[in-house]
């Protein structure tokens, strides 16, 4: 027998070699290629970096330089503090959401979504506005307020799933509400939190304009130095190296947290 | 507890309503309004044609963008819901990854090949790129419709005598028109706003309003910013609202008793 | 007529129907009773061309249609949920099937019309399916199975969803309508009694297996099987 819709996966696979498969093969190449002559200098018709060579020397560089050793742990500690920050809020605004009645519900959700949908330029200008001079402070700050919607959203989603009559059995067994909280709700909704842990510390971790925008350049994480590398000091090489380690980094973490909530579950 | 709980969301909101504010203050900084209001960052948007020309590209990239994603979405979902494919997991995960891969890995890995097409400094290769970034959702939402319509309308179809094609056309993508319509718009306000990938991309002809907005932001902070925002804004906020309208839960219609 | 021949399917390692012979005779209403998870649906899903039987073949007025698919069936089938088209008026519904067989619009128009008249309704072809109630729904799918001249009709728990006072009414209606135009049914039910009022014979399903097949009174005084016997909750 012929399978003619097989055909309507053509599109989704043209934009999926063009957009992702090629895009990230060609910066795995890249970070082994010796770098170009355009490095450190500002010309745009240098070489980017010098086609054919096999090197690991930017690979080298970012694993071995005090340097960029800094730079990523700075990152990994940057994506913790806000990953904690923002599973506390968006635990905070998913239980409002939980409690709603359904009409407040749709309203809320619509105010929690609403900043992901305005600009996230407008967005970080209005965090410097508020949170004032660039600093350590409104890096965090914007990075937990770009972030909590979705943490409060996967959270909320969670919760809707726990059926309230086992929080009144519980209740009708003697619980406090604060008791039926801890011992039927919230472990129940951990599901929603380890979904939301995990997309929090991976967006975190390759979060780009609040530390560009709100920090100094002490601030600064792994995907700020690679659009420097690439747009600054046009060292290709070196950018794709950043990237290369990045990835491997959240994936190596996310392939590890994954298991962990597989033994939770 | 609860007053937390809306102080965090005051906190998410109040970045909004200070940018809306700030794109009218008569001041030469980014200050709240004092001495009253004023239009002058909009008549200066509007004047210069930079901006305008900001504006213009885009307004096309995200309708070409949205065009892409969407229809690219819908075969997609319409090939794959329903149908069991050994591959099916796997395709959809890799659908997927743009959501979670570092945005700079992705916008490096494009500018390289884009440099080597003839795509470089043309408009197409932002849309090409921005549906990248926009088709998990397109898709996602898609998937999410056609899952929850009842099989049997599709098979009440077929016995009526429907091929593929017409109960396609006549069934299901009528019912999954509210769908259809939030997947666009989300893909719209997902490319008028991308900047990570536009930053990489864009070239002098190519400039988004959010690309134009960026060096303004780092550098030279005038209220025009505000005012670039909010026209921004304006274009985004009731697409959000209407994709929030259509795609309200409702209560089930005849076809769904039981 | 309908005939199944040794009719088998499997879900993964899971038999719904096993080995199921059973021919309807035409113009005959058969019911195919038993309790939920026998296979009865499964039935009569490949009855529809909506399931592939993994063995087996079914004829329908001689022709084998094992692996046709439903569009070239010619069988009209009413789901137990109706399958009414949310976004079409009932109306609309019932033409569907003689739009796909490219009739033209005032030739559906009227043959709708008819046939909606002729089930009782009408005046609400303008209504859409949410606006009507559950009677009027089930009425409209009946309809739109019957307007193509199916060879076969099939019918799923096409009573289940109606209050007990529209479901009495309901099901004298439709013997009379299936009497009156002769036509060949499989009614696929749970409930006994429905079957017993209705049906001129009686197909007896259990975990997959079509346990007897005759008239009411052959099952009541000579029941194949204990199953049978306590299913219509006659003493031995």
């Amino acid at each position: 027998m012929t399978r003619p819709w097989r055909l309507l996966l053509l599109p989704s696979l043209f934009l999926w070699l063009a957009g992702v498969l090629t895009p990230l093969v060609f910066v795995l190449r890249m970070s082994l290629y010796a770098h170009g002559e355009g490095s450190g200098e500002k010309h745009f018709d240098a070489l980017f970096y010098q086609p054919g060579t096999w090197s690991l020397q930017s690979i080298l560089t970012v694993l071995t330089e005090p340097f960029y050793q800094r730079l990523f742990a700075f990152t990994a500690l940057l994506a913790l503090t806000v990953t904690t920050l923002t599973l506390l809020c968006g635990y905070l605004l998913g239980y409002l959401v939980y409690r709603a009645t359904p009409k407040r519900k749709i309203l809320l959700i619509l105010l929690i979504a609403l900043p992901k949908f305005t600009n996230i330029l407008v967005f970080v200008f209005g965090v410097k506005m508020i949170f004032g001079a660039n600093g350590f402070f409104p890096v965090v700050a914007g990075e937990v307020l770009l972030l909590v919607p979705y943490a409060a959203l996967t959270i909320a989603a969670t919760l809707e799933t726990v059926p309230y009559h086992l929080v009144e059995a519980a209740r009708g067994l003697g619980a406090s509400p604060a008791a039926a909280f801890w011992r039927v709700t919230f472990p129940l909704s951990m599901p929603g939190v380890a979904a939301a842990a995990i997309l929090t510390i991976l967006w975190s971790a390759s979060g780009f304009l609040g530390p560009y925008l709100l920090g100094e350049p002490v601030h600064y994480t792994v995907a700020v130095e690679v659009e420097r590398q690439v747009r600054q000091n046009l060292n290709w090489t070196l950018a794709a190296a950043l990237n290369v380690v990045l990835i491997a980094l959240l994936a190596g973490g996310a392939y590890t947290m994954s298991l962990l909530r597989r033994r939770l579950a | 507890m609860k007053s937390l709980s809306y102080t965090v969301l005051g906190l998410l909101l109040t970045p909004l309503v200070f940018s809306v504010l700030v794109s009218f203050t008569t001041s030469q900084y980014l200050e709240l309004p004092r001495n009253g209001l004023t239009l002058q960052w909009y008549e200066q948007f509007f004047a210069n044609p930079v901006w305008v020309r900001a504006l213009a590209n885009s307004l096309a990239i995200a309708a070409l963008s949205a065009i892409f994603s969407v229809a690219t979405a819908l075969a997609t979902a319409a090939a794959l819901v329903r149908r069991p494919l050994r591959w099916k997991t796997a395709w959809e995960s890799a659908l997927l990854l743009p959501m979670v891969l570092p945005g700079v890995a992705l916008a490096v890995g494009m500018l390289a090949v884009v440099r080597l097409t003839p795509l470089w400094g043309n408009p197409l290769s932002l849309a090409l790129a921005h549906s990248v970034l926009s088709l998990p959702v397109a898709y996602l939402v898609l998937r999410a419709s056609l899952q929850k319509m009842d099989p049997n309308l599709e098979a009440a179809a077929r016995g009526l005598g429907a091929n593929s094609w017409q109960v396609f056309r006549f069934v299901t993508l009528p019912l999954a028109a509210p769908a259809v319509l939030a997947a666009t718009l989300f893909s719209l306000v997902i490319s008028l706003n991308e900047i990570t990938v536009t930053l990489f991309l864009a070239t002098r002809d190519t400039q988004t309003l959010p690309r134009v907005i960026w060096p303004n932001l780092r550098f030279a902070i005038t209220p025009l910013v505000a005012a670039a925002s909010v026209v921004l804004l304006t274009l985004t906020l009731p697409a959000v609202i209407a994709a929030g309208w259509w795609l309200r839960p409702r209560t089930p219609r005849g076809a769904t008793l039981r | 007529m309908i005939e199944f021949v040794e009719v088998s399917k499997n879900y993964g390692a899971v038999p719904a129907v096993r080995a199921a012979s059973l021919a309807v005779r035409p113009g005959e209403l058969l019911a195919v009773l038993g309790p939920s998870g026998c296979g009865k649906t499964t039935l009569l899903r490949i009855a529809g061309g909506y399931e592939q039987p993994d063995a087996g073949l079914l004829r329908i007025g001689g022709r084998d249609v094992t692996h046709t698919g439903p569009q070239h069936r010619n069988v009209g089938m009413v789901f137990q949920n109706y399958a009414l088209f949310p976004h079409m008026n009932a109306s609309e519904n019932v033409e569907f099937g003689l739009r796909m067989r490219g009739v033209a619009k005032d030739e559906r128009r009227r043959r709708a019309a008819a046939i909606l008249s002729l089930v009782g309704l009408d005046d609400i072809g303008h209504r859409k399916p949410a606006e009507l109630s559950g009677g009027q729904q089930q009425r409209v799918a009946l309809a739109r199975a019957l307007v193509i001249e199916p060879a076969v009709l099939l019918l799923d728990e096409p009573l289940a969803n109606l209050d007990r006072n529209v479901r009495l009414r309901t099901r004298d209606e439709l013997r009379a309508l299936q009497q009156r135009l002769k036509i060949t049914t499989i009614l696929v039910t749970h409930d006994q009694e429905e079957a017993l009022a209705i049906a001129d014979r009686i197909s007896v399903m259990d975990a997959g297996r079509i346990v007897q097949t005759g008239t009411a009174i052959d099952l009541c005084l000579r029941p194949a099987s204990p199953f049978v016997s306590t299913f219509f909750g006659l003493p031995e």
